[in-house]
């Protein structure tokens, strides 16, 4: 399959008055057509970031993309002019966004803000846009009938799901989901998961799923990208990921959820804090708080390495199982 | 980073970096030190210097522009238009700044009850002040300065009664946004009672709306003090207040326009320096626009 | 973990009965917790599990009266502490309390770390508020205790991240030493990696000082991991109570099923069956005895409309609500 999304060392920084936080710091990642990518990583990591990124959003003066291109087929986004970016962004690429309250306008009724997508990057006559907008509502399960009412009038779930169809209007090739369902509840969020993966298997939308829970990644990824402190520190398929996991971050932050599947008597924590964007450590950015690291890993900053098929871990001590 | 500061040396630190702010501190800086030694010229002088220069008539240079000897001129009768300015400061500092700590201190607690308590305690606190809203601002003033008689804590009574409506509504407001939040319970849970959590947890976190509140009334007040002795009902004449200079200076507007603009501008320029500083006061208060 | 006879051993902390809370609204009573019954044992941890709006927090303040029951009674060391007055719930205050779930909002933004964590020994009058040296020894003895440096100690909220903020909601909460904590949501805010290192202190801090837990959250793994008993809420009522192992290898209540099912887990080869539910939680405003989960439920029969179902004991400390177990 060939890569759909491939963005390269890419380097962004946030210019503050207390100083430069360098969000993230050369990030790799290819998104194949078709497929679902699965990226991970906890607050601060530059996930979100990351995705304003591919969107172009990230906004002058204070963020500042410094080095990296983002190739979007043929097109580098970073370099696409203010035109084509109008007609890739949320027609090409599309972005859910974590809080569904906020992303809709709360004036205008849903089956309008989705038609409104419609006409703007299709030029289709209203009536037709209108009906194209019923029949997303009814592909993300909300029956047309809903259409003429207001987000107020939608529960949490749903309004997600009214996002997802916004998203979807118009056919995007890659979909970035973030943090998609981390406002609902856990039932609501088994629905909406449900929806994605069944409206997957019927467009084939490449996406790219930004959370911090590595059960969602297990059950609907993939593959994974884990971001740690602006860096890759592991990416693979989700079976080699989880299974033979390689970069001391990602062993740690699996033993550090509560499993629900196994009985165990105590959490492994991963000791410290992140460290702080402003003020990276030498070496590799994870020695502090690793149990492998000794010396050597305070002084040389690791690269990313291939240690099985498409499997690749920021660790000099990781090896491949 | 600045971990051994205290919140006031912080708050310091930050409002420094406001240069109109700063700016707007200079200004009241000076005009607190013009009040201050016209006080004290006449506190020693035992008000000779001002019966001779303030208020004494010059006929002879009635309505003498401005120049070498009376640098902003003089006013119909002759006095220094230079020295009348500096002698009227106080009265608009004062007087000003003055109803409006009555206003605060008077409405903040009403307001705070009210957002706290909510209910019956609220619904007769906030018609009250509905009603005290209601009336216009300069025309409650009038009638309460008309009712009692012009002297300066009638003036002070007259514009601090719809200031204390003001700060008790801003008060309430942010109360009602404050008393939700978890501390508050966190604050029960540890056993504190009603007048402990409204002192120590609400008060602190609610206060720089109303902060922002007294400054801008401030400057309002001033105008205020101002207006009332324009309309004959504040600092009578002879005594040197800014808007009773310019209630003579109105009908020589033509012929003499400095008595009208001096006085005018430093109206102008004590509004906006309150304003700043309150701006920048506001900025430099609060925890979290740091960073 | 505890097993089976440990009902006998222990006594009761903390007993309710009946329990409700109810707010006015205007389209009649919000039944937030109706008819609430359990008990936790002495140095155990009774974990609530339900979704937004289930009731579970309500509960939790209320047991601690930060909201005053409707109805009901709560027994606490064997005293009904529904109807204490104001004066003997001051002292009340410091034997039961509270860890909340937003460490951003928990704390006074205007206070210190270490103003925090005196505040409720000078308000308790464990120390006189002039006696600096021995207020400093005992923030210091509770900052050791929860891991959070000394050097923080005159530090802002603001200042600090969610994990050491939330080190100073449970030093406040430990600094009367209390018997009995509610701990609402203390690591939903948290990133998996801290909350992993809260989830130890606070069994620690348990097994140290024999503390009792009643620990409310919506995360399934979490309350399997912490706690003794379970309880399962939904829309204001309990719908099981169970140990974690009977309850998760046997839940017997069509939505406990369905919540279990509907965690994704962080494992790519186990795959569960999904029972995915339809519809939504709706708020329990102006009910009538009937089942709350009728809409949703996959077993609905029309005998769920007309009575409440009483709670019935399965199983050995495995209790259920639901008109399917009947007779």
């Amino acid at each position: 399959m060939e890569n759909i999304l491939e963005i390269r060392n890419l380097r962004v920084t946030f210019h503050t008055d207390n100083g430069v936080v360098r969000a993230l710091n050369g990030v790799d990642l290819k998104l194949r057509d078709g497929e679902t990518l699965g990226l991970v990583g906890e607050t601060g990591a530059g996930k979100t970031t990351l995705a304003k990124s591919v969107m172009r959003l990230i906004s002058p003066p204070q963020g500042r993309i410094d080095a990296g291109e983002i190739l979007f087929g043929e097109v580098d986004i970073l370099k696409a002019s203010q035109a084509d970016m109008l007609s890739i962004r949320g027609n090409k690429i599309s972005m859910i966004f974590q809080d569904p309250m906020s992303a809709l306008n709360p004036v205008i009724t849903v089956g309008e803000q989705i038609a409104e997508v419609i006409r703007e990057h299709e030029s289709l006559p209203s009536k037709e846009a209108w009906d194209k907008a019923l029949k997303m509502l009814s592909t993300v399960g909300i029956t047309a009938d809903r259409a003429g009412d207001y987000p107020h009038q939608f529960s949490g779930g749903m309004k997600q799901r009214v996002v997802i169809a916004i998203a979807l209007a118009c056919n995007p090739t890659v979909l970035i989901a973030d943090e998609p369902t981390t406002a609902l509840d856990v039932t609501i969020q088994a629905q909406v998961l449900e929806m994605m993966a069944e409206l997957k298997k019927k467009t084939d939308t490449a996406t790219i799923i930004i959370t911090h829970d590595l059960g969602i990644v297990a059950q609907m990824c993939e593959s994974v990208v884990v971001l740690y402190a602006g860096e890759v520190v592991e990416s693979g398929p989700v079976r080699d990921v989880f299974k033979k996991t390689a970069h001391p971050y990602t062993i740690g932050l699996l033993g550090a959820i509560p499993k629900i599947h196994l009985d165990e008597h105590r959490l492994h924590p991963i000791h410290g804090l992140m460290p702080d964007p402003m003020a990276p450590p030498e070496g590799c950015s994870f020695h502090e708080r690793c149990d492998f690291a000794d010396e050597s890993c305070a002084l040389n900053h690791p690269e990313l390495r291939i240690i099985g098929d498409s499997h690749s871990v920021r660790c000099p001590k990781a090896v491949s199982r | 980073m600045n971990k051994a500061l205290t919140p006031f040396e912080q708050s310091f630190r930050q409002f420094k970096k406001n240069r109109l702010a700063v700016a707007g501190f200079f200004i009241i800086f000076l005009l607190f030190a013009i009040a201050l030694g016209t006080i004290i010229i006449d506190a020693a002088t035992n008000y000779s210097f001002y019966k001779k220069y303030v208020i004494g008539q010059d006929l002879t240079q009635r309505l003498a522009g401005p120049g070498i000897k009376h640098i902003f001129g003089c006013d119909e009768m002759g006095r220094d238009l230079f020295l009348r300015i500096l002698w009227g400061t106080k009265y608009s500092l004062f007087i000003g700044i003055g109803a409006i700590v009555v206003s605060l201190l008077v409405g903040t607690p009403f307001g705070m009850v009210a957002g706290y308590y909510g209910g019956r305690a609220d619904n007769v606190i906030m018609r009250v002040m509905d009603v005290i809203l209601a009336v216009p601002f300069m025309l409650l003033a009038m009638a309460i300065v008309a009712a009692l008689g012009t002297s300066t804590v009638n003036l002070l009574i007259a514009l601090s009664v719809s200031g204390i409506a003001k700060f008790a509504r801003i008060a309430r407001a942010s109360v009602m946004t404050e008393k939700d939040n978890e501390y508050i319970e966190a604050a029960k849970a540890i056993g504190a009672g009603d007048f402990e959590i409204l002192v120590k947890y609400i008060l602190p976190n609610s206060f720089s709306p109303n902060l922002v509140q007294f400054s801008l009334g401030v400057g309002n007040s001033i105008l205020l003090v101002a207006g009332l002795s324009y309309l004959g009902l504040g600092v009578q004449p002879p005594n040197p207040e800014w808007g009773a200079i310019l209630t003579s200076a109105k009908i020589y507007m033509r012929d003499a326009w400095h008595i009208s603009v001096f006085p005018g501008m430093f109206l102008v320029v004590a509004v906006i320096a309150f304003n700043l500083f309150g701006d920048g006061l506001r900025d430099a208060m609060d925890p979290k626009l740091k960073k | 973990m505890t097993e089976g006879g440990a009902m006998q051993k222990g006594d009761a902390l903390l007993d309710v009965r009946g329990l409700k809370k109810y707010f006015a609204t205007p389209r009649g009573p919000l039944q937030a917790v109706d008819d609430v019954s359990f008990s936790i044992l002495k140095g155990e941890t009774l974990g609530v599990v339900g979704e937004s709006g289930c009731g579970k927090s309500t509960l939790g303040r209320t047991i601690l009266r930060l909201y005053e029951p409707t109805g009901g009674e709560i027994f606490f060391d064997g005293q009904d502490i529904a109807s204490y007055d104001k004066k003997r719930l001051k002292k009340l205050r410091t034997e039961m309390q509270i860890i909340f779930q937003d460490p951003y909002s928990s704390l006074n933004p205007r206070m210190t770390v270490s103003q925090a964590i005196a505040a409720p020994l000078v308000l308790q009058g464990i120390f006189k508020k002039n006696d600096r040296l021995g207020i400093d020894a005992r923030v210091g003895e509770l900052m050791d205790l929860v891991g959070l440096a000394r050097r923080f100690v005159n530090s802002y909220p603001h200042e600090l991240d969610g994990g050491r903020r939330q080190r100073i909601g449970i030093a406040r909460a430990l600094s009367l030493k209390p018997k009995f904590i509610v701990c609402d949501e203390p690591v939903s805010a948290l990133d998996v990696s801290i909350q992993a290192q809260i989830l130890n202190l606070m069994q620690d801090l348990q097994g140290e000082f024999g503390l009792t837990y009643m620990f409310i959250t919506h995360d399934m793994s979490v309350v399997k991991h912490i706690s003794d008993d379970i309880m399962v809420m939904y829309m204001g009522r309990v719908v099981e109570r169970a140990k974690p192992g009977s309850l998760f290898a046997a839940p017997l209540h069509p939505y406990t099923r369905a919540l279990l099912s509907a965690i994704p887990i962080a494992d790519p080869d186990v795959k569960i069956r999904k029972e995915i539910l339809k519809g939504e939680i709706s708020s329990p405003v102006n009910m009538g005895p009937e089942c709350r989960f009728i809409g949703r439920c996959p077993d609905f029969t029309p005998a769920c409309i007309d009575k409440a179902a009483e709670e019935k004991e399965v199983e050995p400390g495995h209790f259920v609500s639901c008109v399917k177990y009947d007779a």
